[in-house]
């Protein structure tokens, strides 16, 4: 799986830091309107994680415009799959909200540069 | 030469006005020596939680105080007060209170350097701030626009430290020349009331200020000099003058007035107001005006109006598509891969040989046409005034739009900021609260730019009746020419798609 730009993480423990994260789109770069991101969850050791909840935020650069929100579901064990429409040309910051199956919460960020139409 | 407007001014002395000072609540707030410190105070603390948040808090900024609030709310609130009042940030400035604070501590010495009195380090500061806003896209980044905040502090505290007077509101502030500029269209002056009452004035204590030796000994005579061989210093400022040198009973339009009302204060006759006027009237007439001259005369201020103008079609150009194809263009053609030296061509397009073009070519037009008997470059600086509104149109589209659209994006983000530091309000974050649907305020930003038209064509008018009174087309068709380009440039920026990026070139 061929990984998005991804940049910072935020909140928690060394575990939460051991949680990878691999992230693909479809289409691919992103587009205008409907865009599908595929997540992949593991632990330090390579083992997929389950169970976990993923909501989409998407963000442009510029202050005051609108975000826009998903949800992810999990299709496979460890593997997640969500929407977002991302309605503006430029630059996006996606945000992965994640709460793993043991309560602890992370976010893990994807920037996406010059977004253009389909 | 239009040294003297010959046209009647469009409003007279004697028709009676409304006087801000004179509503009851605001008025009387207004005249209270300490109102300019209670309205510095609350934006005091706001500028400080944005430098803390945008030190201190989300990388993101959609979701950073310091970025929502400087580049969504105050830009946004900023232009549309100059348009509906006066320029009123100036008087709230947060800077001033640190300074004036400070000056309790360090009396400045010196007087700011005579080759300096002009616009052209404020100008030259202008375009550095909309370069560095392009190229370090301070847009999106918190930490950047808290550290021009706390540059901002540092500068005033650094150069009004050292010069009296308020060297760096009249001579280096690039948003006080920003205001300075646009609230020549405001419908807002400081203003004497009476005239009469100011040639009966023996003291002029609106420009010299008055003073008190401190301590129960008898006030100096209002507004009189220190006794000789007194040290200044001794004496205690009961009332500044004004401190960027505008003499009110010469004092023309709002150019160099940041609305600190010192001059109401001090005025022993409650004889200055704060009162409506034409809008733009001040850019269709040329008399001598306290610290500043003749507007014909200086091109500095010139250069800031034409940067003012086309400034505004640059910094739209940074948020629309095409601005990636030029870039690609210009970056092939130049061989680099980095975006300042692609930029510089861009600012040096719009900044600087477009305005050449246009006005240069206009004004040998209007020679050609016998418009008027200027030289070229007083022609140019003369009515390169004529173009403020039309870039005041521009800023207003541009930041309305980002205003009205994002004013909202400031209750999730308060939320957001409170609940970093444990304090929950109205729960969860709203994020989905935004502001008005862009259809509704594209009409908006089209009002705003047709406003900015009609504005440059009347005052072209106006100046070509008075430069060419039997055929004032012959001044007037070269001028509106470049209005009506100008214009179409802006409009066509407007409704470009907008392209929110971080960066230009990737890098």
């Amino acid at each position: 799986m061929l990984s998005l730009q991804s940049i910072g993480c935020s909140r928690s423990s060394r575990a939460v830091h051991e949680v990878a994260f691999a992230c693909d789109s479809d289409p691919k770069p992103p587009r205008i309107g409907l865009n599908t991101f595929t997540v992949v969850l593991s632990s330090g050791n390579n083992q997929r994680l389950a169970g976990a909840h993923i909501s989409l935020e998407g963000d442009m650069s510029h202050p005051g415009m609108s975000p826009v929100f998903g949800e992810a579901r999990e299709i496979a064990p460890g593997q997640y799959r969500g929407t977002l429409d991302l309605n503006m040309l430029g630059d996006w910051t996606v945000v992965f909200h994640i709460t793993l199956a043991t309560g602890q919460s992370l976010d893990r960020q994807v920037q996406l540069q010059h977004i253009r139409a389909a | 030469m239009g040294t003297q407007s010959s046209n009647p001014p469009l409003l007279s002395a004697d028709e009676p006005r409304f006087d801000l000072l004179r509503v009851p609540l605001i008025g009387r707030f207004l005249r209270w020596p300490h109102s300019r410190t209670v309205l510095q105070i609350p934006v005091l603390l706001v500028a400080i939680v944005m430098i803390l948040h945008g030190l201190l808090g989300p990388t993101l900024a959609p979701k950073n105080l310091a970025t929502v609030l400087a580049w969504v709310h105050f830009r946004g609130v900023l232009v549309l007060v100059l348009l509906c009042a006066g320029n009123f940030f100036c008087l709230a400035c947060p800077f001033m209170l640190v300074r004036n604070a400070a000056r309790r501590l360090f009396r400045p010495r010196y007087n700011w350097p005579r080759a300096l009195r002009n616009k052209w380090l404020s100008v030259a500061l202008f375009v550095a701030i909309l370069f560095t806003y392009e190229l370090f896209s301070l847009w999106s980044s918190p930490w950047w626009t808290a550290s021009l905040a706390i540059a901002y502090f540092l500068a005033v505290l650094v150069i009004d430290g050292l010069f009296k007077h308020a060297s760096f509101c009249k001579f280096v502030c690039p948003i006080g020349q920003f205001n300075f500029i646009a609230s020549t269209l405001s419908p807002l002056e400081v203003q004497v009331r009476d005239p009469h009452v100011c040639d009966r004035c023996k003291t002029k204590d609106c420009i010299r200020g008055r003073r008190a030796i401190p301590d129960g000994e008898p006030l100096a005579p209002t507004g009189s000099p220190a006794p000789a061989g007194a040290n200044s210093s001794a004496f205690v400022i009961l009332n500044r003058g004004c401190e960027l040198a505008l003499f009110l009973p010469r004092k023309v339009g709002n150019m160099d007035c940041t609305f600190c009302l010192d001059c109401v204060h001090a005025c022993p006759h409650d004889n200055i107001g704060v009162s409506t006027r034409p809008p733009a009237e001040e850019l269709t007439i040329d008399p001598i005006r306290s610290g500043i001259g003749y507007f014909s005369r200086r091109k500095d201020i010139a250069a800031l109006a034409i940067v003012f103008s086309f400034g505004a079609l640059v910094n739209a150009f940074g948020m629309v598509s095409p601005v990636y194809a030029v870039e690609a263009w210009l970056g092939r053609l130049l061989s680099v891969s980095h975006e300042a030296p692609v930029l510089g061509v861009i600012f040096a397009f719009f900044l600087l040989i477009e305005p050449v073009v246009l006005l240069g070519g206009a004004a040998w037009v209007t020679r050609a046409l016998g418009g008027s008997k200027l030289r070229l470059v007083p022609l140019a600086v003369r009515y390169s005034y004529a173009l403020v509104p039309l870039g005041f149109g521009m800023w207003l589209a541009h930041y309305g739009f980002h205003f009205f659209t994002g004013i909202l994006t400031i209750v999730p983000v308060t939320q957001s900021a409170l609940a970093g530091v444990g304090v929950r309000l109205l729960g969860a974050p709203l994020w989905r609260w935004t502001g008005l649907p862009v259809h509704v305020v594209q009409s908006l930003e089209l009002g705003f730019l047709l406003l900015g038209f009609a504005g440059s064509l009347l005052v072209v008018h106006h100046l070509a009746e008075e430069d060419c009174a039997p055929h004032p087309m012959r001044a007037f068709i070269p001028w509106a020419t470049v209005c009506v380009f100008v214009g179409l440039a802006s409009v066509w920026l407007m409704f470009q798609p907008m392209e929110m990026r971080a960066t230009l070139m990737g890098g």
